[in-house]
């Protein structure tokens, strides 16, 4: 077998370190030891999410597509294997496991205190051991026609996926992730077969474990459990996306009692990779123009426009797509819209306040260290950021060296009136 | 591994310290225990946060939370809970640990300072009362947290479910008080509220993380302040009937809630909590793997026992037209366990996992003060190792035995319609 690669990460900022390795086998794994900690937690991911509808391997002429929904449908069907189910197995260590698909990675994990080699043989078995048959395929879709179901009833995800609906022409972020009743329909052993063998090449993947280990005890795993892939490469196509939305407003009417809002701007020439700094810059940008700390929040609230217990701004983005999202719950979400876009206004007109600015990047560096207590925390961003190839402590060092003109870059970048989207979902 | 050091400051104030410079961050807490009653709950419920959001050094929400942002993003945050019978209202301070300060500062000595201020001198206008416009902030706002259950399908159908299992009782209010009770509240009793519940209340606070508390500083601090009231778990009584009630919604999706009572001393508490997970807890239990799984009755199916209201709730997501199949599946599998049907896998699985929670509490600030209420609250506290030690020691037959004291009370559904075929 060929030789493992190790690059050692370390963080003077935080007092952290963590290991690389590139396994033979085509897999990043990630270590971040924290010693003193009784869990440990791990995390086996594929860059491989429900936008995933139409690729290219590399080694086939042109590509092809699948029904939407199918890797939250893998997902679930990657549990059973010909001898039972991978829950029953962990139940013998105690670990507790779970997985979840996203619109850009599908991730299985497991967190114990107890048994931690015995859990990972059992994760990277399972993962790599799909067993599909027409019988058990069949089984599965009525309980992800339920989930579905449930998420029809929950006004959160509705009013986001209006929004995605109205922003995006034809990219896939628009679509559900667990496809709909007549997609998953569609789906056969010999397509999940297909989805398998071309996402869940290990050279696509990312292990990340954070807690006490061992570190040759878990290398011994890894050589013992990784069967080396292909070198097949995978391309995400994605039809060609305008940077206009498709309307500037969508409402829907749900058994809610008050109304919610989703409210934000489409990013321009989203296909463009972002790096560490980018994604700072645009945090920084919305830490600063809407927390707790900021006038538009304050006059918000004074207005009686949005609730603390609601409130929430984030940056959305991925391979093809790019949103910054302001979302709550609103008597007036018409109103709480106009704030936004007449605040972030005043900002390109009269720039962005220096002291609000150093302010915020305190408050977020403040916010990492604190993310880094907890071995979920830890893997979770470890394996999230391999997966979109970016790297920790690179993001929190791109925080720490922002200057204000990157913060205003992407203001004016982003925030165009014309590419902005709001949904409502109202009570019935 | 740390443990939680329990200082009694008076006979109304505890101090429990849990520190470890492992953590990277400084958590302190103050919780005040009351009893839950409907003439009090919502002017008691809007307290933490009014007076939370302003200090006299601080008077604005925005020159506050930038004084919060500067101190690297800490926070003081406000939380209301029902614990049995009991209202608990929480301030905390939450931020990274001093090590981390890039100038250097005591970030124990100022977030105790932030807490400290808006607890014993929270800000009053002129007339010696909350400020109106912060007061009528926190009214709207507590309207609206109280309208948004309504949002949330599974919270509200628990909501629902808890009402209906204690029935006019002071432990089926919502902890926030009623909204009639909170459109009412004016600004002269919710000052007035304030010094009562410092008067009345019992204090339990928890400093924890990479700090050094000072017991002695507390305990000048919380010295005048507090009641030595004695807080348990509800008293079990037996239901003389099944309550039901159905209410429909244009929704999807079901939802069912079905109550029982549980009857068992303080000293059995974990082998009820080990019988609710072998029951519906685990993914190896009963409901997961029979009525999710075999049945495909329900997308989510679950069992939860709230240890200080001696009360189990299996709650489930269900399309509308399995909703009394799914129901009797859910009751025959308390049944099968209440004939004895548990084998020695269920069993070990279910210890195991639950194992494996309380020996990850002491890596979580949050869980450790949680544990560390909920235990105190009962009067009879163990610790997640006691704990742990206790459930292995339980055979398949103490928890068929314990199962059997399991008492249906209540099924509360929330039935849709068929929107989406």
């Amino acid at each position: 077998m060929a030789e493992r690669i190790s690059k050692i990460y370390q963080s003077q900022r935080v007092g952290d370190a963590y290991t690389e390795i590139k396994h033979p086998s085509g897999l990043t794994i990630l270590l971040y030891p924290k010693e003193h900690c009784s869990t440990a937690y791990t995390m086996f991911g594929t860059r491989y999410g429900s936008i995933d509808n139409c690729f290219q391997r590399s080694d086939e002429p042109a590509p092809e597509s699948v029904p939407e929904g199918i890797a939250h449908y893998l997902e679930h069907k990657l549990f059973e294997s010909e001898d039972g189910d991978a829950f029953d197995r962990f139940a013998k260590t105690g670990a507790s496991a779970n997985a979840f698909t996203s619109f850009e990675s599908t991730c299985y994990l497991f967190s114990c205190t107890d048994n931690l080699y015995e859990s990972l043989e059992i994760l990277l078995d399972f993962v790599q051991s799909p067993y599909f048959t027409e019988e058990t395929v069949r089984k599965e879709q009525g309980i992800i026609g339920q989930e579905i179901k449930m998420y029809d009833d929950d006004p959160q995800w509705r009013v986001m996926f209006n929004y995605l609906k109205a922003m995006y022409h034809s990219h896939p972020i628009q679509q559900d992730i667990a496809g709909t009743v007549e997609s998953i329909a569609q789906i056969t052993p010999e397509l999940l077969y297909r989805c398998y063998n071309t996402f869940y090449n290990l050279g696509n993947m990312v292990l990340s474990l954070a807690g006490s280990f061992d570190q040759d005890k878990v290398l011994e795993v890894c050589d013992r459990m990784l069967k080396r892939s292909d070198p097949v490469t995978v391309t995400r196509v994605f039809p060609p996306e305008p940077d206009s939305v498709v309307k500037p407003k969508v409402e829907e009417r749900l058994s809610v009692a008050l109304p919610l809002f989703q409210f934000g701007f489409k990013e321009p020439d989203a296909s463009k990779p972002r790096g560490e700094k980018d994604v700072a810059a645009v945090e920084v940008l919305l830490e600063t123009l809407a927390s707790e700390a900021s006038p538009l929040f304050r006059d918000l609230l004074e207005r009686g426009l949005v609730n603390e217990s609601s409130f929430a701004y984030e940056y959305f983005e991925g391979s093809g797509y790019a949103t910054v999202i302001f979302s709550g719950e609103s008597k007036d979400p018409e109103q709480a819209a106009r704030a936004i876009l007449e605040e972030a206004m005043r900002f390109r007109k009269e720039g962005i306040p220096e002291e609000a600015f150093q302010r915020s990047k305190r408050a977020l560096y403040g916010e990492i260290v604190s993310s880094l207590n907890s071995t979920g925390n830890i893997s979770n961003g470890l394996a999230n950021m391999a997966l979109k190839g970016r790297e920790l402590f690179a993001y929190i060092d791109a925080l720490a060296g922002l200057r204000l003109e990157d913060c205003q870059q992407s203001l004016d970048r982003i925030f165009q009136e014309e590419r902005s989207v709001l949904s409502v979902i109202r009570p019935l | 591994m740390s443990q939680l050091i329990t200082q009694r400051l008076s006979d109304a104030v505890t101090l429990h310290t849990f520190t470890d410079p492992r953590f990277k961050t400084i958590k302190v807490s103050v919780n005040m225990f009351l009893p839950l009653e409907r003439s009090t709950a919502a002017r008691y419920a809007i307290l933490p946060g009014l007076v939370g959001q302003v200090t006299r050094e601080y008077p604005d929400y925005t020159s506050f939370n930038s004084r919060l942002a500067q101190l690297y993003g800490a926070s003081l945050a406000s939380r209301v809970q029902k614990i049995g019978a009991f209202q608990c209202l929480t301030l905390s301070a939450e931020g990274i640990s001093s090590r981390y300060a890039l100038d250097g500062e005591d970030m124990f000595a100022q977030l105790t300072d932030l807490l400290f201020s808006v607890l014993f001198h929270p800000l009053k206008d002129q007339e010696g009362l909350f400020p109106r416009d912060n007061f009528l902030q926190k009214q709207r706002q507590l309207l609206e947290q109280i309208d948004a259950e309504f949002n949330d399908k599974i919270q509200y159908t628990h909501r629902r479910s808890e009402e209906l299992l204690f029935q006019g009782r002071n432990a089926g209010l919502s902890s926030s008080g009623s909204r009639e009770d909170v459109e009412a509240l004016d600004r002269e009793e919710v000052t007035a509220a304030w010094e009562e519940m410092l008067s009345n209340a019992r204090f339990e606070i928890y400093a924890l993380g990479d700090c050094a508390p000072d017991g002695e500083m507390f305990r000048d601090r919380f010295a005048s302040v507090g009641k030595p009231i004695v807080t348990a778990p509800l008293a079990f009584e037996k239901p003389s009937e099944i309550r039901r009630v159905v209410e429909e919604q244009p929704l999807s999706q079901s939802k069912l809630s079905m109550a029982y009572r549980a009857d068992y001393a303080q000293e059995e508490k974990i082998l009820f909590w080990l019988a609710a997970a072998v029951l519906g807890g685990v993914p190896s239990s009963k409901l997961f793997q029979n009525v999710r799984e075999k049945m495909s009755l329900c997308y989510y199916c679950s069992a939860g026992l709230h240890q200080n209201s001696r009360a189990l709730y299996i709650e489930s997501g269900v399309e509308t037209h399995n909703l009394e199949r799914a129901e009797e599946a859910i009751a025959d599998q308390l049944r099968a366990l209440q004939r004895g049907q548990l084998t020695e896998d269920e069993l070990l699985s279910a210890k195991l996992a639950l194992r494996n929670s309380l020996q990850g509490v002491g890596d979580s600030l949050y869980q450790v003060e949680a544990w560390g209420l909920g235990q105190q609250f009962s009067g009879s506290p163990l610790s997640p190792q006691q704990a742990a030690q206790q459930l292995m020691t339980y055979t398949a037959e103490q928890v068929v035995e314990a199962a059997g004291r399991f008492y249906p009370a209540s099924v509360f559904t929330l039935k849709g319609g068929e929107l989406h075929g």
